[in-house]
């Protein structure tokens, strides 16, 4: 039985012998302190240390809020309350997934953060100086907390995006991977590593990644670019198409609609993320289109 | 003190009170019956001056440590989403063993004073050295020590209570 290894004395071994010897009970108790130790031991299957770090990090905002609130600090309080996840666990991996219709903010130990949109899945590594997030799918928001020594990289198939500043948005699509930048500037670069490939772009520019090539797209305003994080979508004289297939990644019965047969049909207006039912019923009046139901109960939009 | 009068004379109202804190008409019979489980088993004053007050402090009790275990569930259920992309070996009896262990640990911290809790947590959620623990607290080597080890005692009793 090791208590603690090296930060063990032989009077607290001795101290811990005594204890033991007596009562019956004290060596049951002592098993227990023994299987938290294991749970929670590098190299096991993570299930303890991942579920601890969630309930502390629930319980230690209940009582920060507690003070917070008196600081006149509620606004931040809440942001960790609105169901973040403070993955404080040193030299470890986590996997994180939304549903479909889900957003889920990630909470990182070194103060950056992370909102994962609908339908998607990443993988956050913190071993050592690293700070790597992997993007399987879906889309991500990150806003990093400096650490000049302390790369950030988001890494999807089609390449890397390394963090010279803040805040940016990347997503993954079905052939390529879109970036945003909402503060400062991130540097992209391609799969297939070739130096002179990498570019960096800066707040409100945005770029297409592929295995191959980064491309410029047009601009985009900052507070645009993440407005999907605060649970809306922002249409200015868009196509509806358009539209209608950006809300249909929230829904799990996505509305059926003929792109071509409304090709022409443009919207503006601001819609709910989170109720996109709601949302559905908006567009359809302020366009003059119809909305009914297929039997099977799908919603299908046409002229 | 006579535990079946005071079933049959306030056991409606246990129910009702708990009705009202659980909203959940099952969950309020299932603790109800606890109440009263708990008043059996363990050694009752001979007499008390408000038998409500006294059943609804052991009630509370109880719904404060079912609802610790039902967020204790959560958290469980919910690390192992996250983790089965990479490990299927988590089986029912392992998210059932994380759950009683983990409702242990969090009734102790619960229980803990906050330098000590936050001296336990640096230590065994961050895995910082006694050193460092010390160091972010702004708190002497020895006091950190002495923090870490009480925070395990009372873990350890933890298991113990009931």
């Amino acid at each position: 039985m090791v208590l603690e290894g090296a930060d063990v004395s032989a009077e607290d071994r001795d101290a811990c012998a005594a204890w033991c010897a007596e009562h019956p009970d004290h060596w049951r108790t002592l098993e227990q302190l023994v299987r938290l130790n294991d749970a929670l031991a590098p190299g096991g299957d993570g299930l303890e240390q991942v579920a601890l770090g969630r309930l502390v990090e629930r319980s230690e905002t209940k009582r920060k809020r507690v003070w917070a609130a008196s600081l006149g600090a509620l606004a931040l309080a809440l942001v960790l309350v609105g169901g973040g996840v403070l993955w404080s666990m040193r030299d470890t991996s986590a996997r994180f997934h939304t549903e479909i219709g889900e957003q889920r903010a990630i909470a990182l130990r070194d103060g950056s953060r992370l909102i994962l949109d609908t339908g998607g899945t990443a993988a956050v590594e913190m071993a050592g100086d690293a700070r790597n997030v992997t993007l399987v799918k879906g889309q991500i928001f990150a806003e990093v907390a400096e650490g000049r020594d302390r790369p950030f990289v988001v890494t999807t198939p089609d390449g890397t995006i390394t963090a010279l500043g803040t805040a940016f948005v990347v997503r993954r699509q079905d052939r390529d991977t879109l970036v945003t930048v909402v503060e400062s500037r991130v540097r992209i670069c391609p799969a297939a590593r070739v130096a002179d490939k990498c570019r960096i772009i800066g707040s409100g520019q945005r770029a297409r990644l592929t295995a191959a090539a980064v491309t410029p797209l047009a601009d985009i305003a900052p507070d645009a670019a993440k407005l999907w994080t605060t649970g809306w979508i922002e249409a200015d004289d868009r196509s509806v198409s358009e539209l209608l297939s950006e809300l249909n990644r929230y829904r799990p019965v996505p509305v059926r609609f003929d792109a071509k047969a409304l090709a022409d049909v443009r919207v503006s207006g601001s819609y709910p993320l989170h109720d996109t039912d709601y949302a559905i019923q908006g567009i359809v009046r302020s366009t003059g289109l119809r909305s009914e139901r297929s039997p099977d109960g799908v919603l299908i939009i046409r002229r | 003190m006579d535990i079946q009068a005071l079933y049959a004379k306030h056991g409606e109202w246990l129910r009702d009170w708990l009705r009202r804190h659980t909203r959940c008409r099952e969950r309020a019979a299932d603790l109800s019956q606890d109440t009263f489980r708990r008043l059996l088993e363990q050694p009752a004053p001979s007499s008390v001056a408000s038998p409500r007050g006294y059943l609804a402090t052991v009630a509370r009790r109880l719904l404060i440590d079912d609802i610790r275990r039902q967020t204790v569930e959560r958290s469980v259920l919910h690390a192992w989403c996250i983790l089965q992309g990479d490990r299927e070996d988590i089986t029912p009896a392992r998210i059932a063993e994380a759950v009683q262990l983990l409702d242990v640990v969090m009734r102790a911290l619960e229980a803990m004073p906050d330098l000590i809790r936050r001296a336990f947590l640096l230590k065994r959620v961050e895995g910082l050295c006694q050193e460092a623990v010390a160091e972010r607290l702004g708190i002497s080597l020895s006091s950190a020590r002495r923090y870490i080890a009480q925070a395990y005692a009372q873990c350890l009793t933890a298991s113990y209570v009931d």
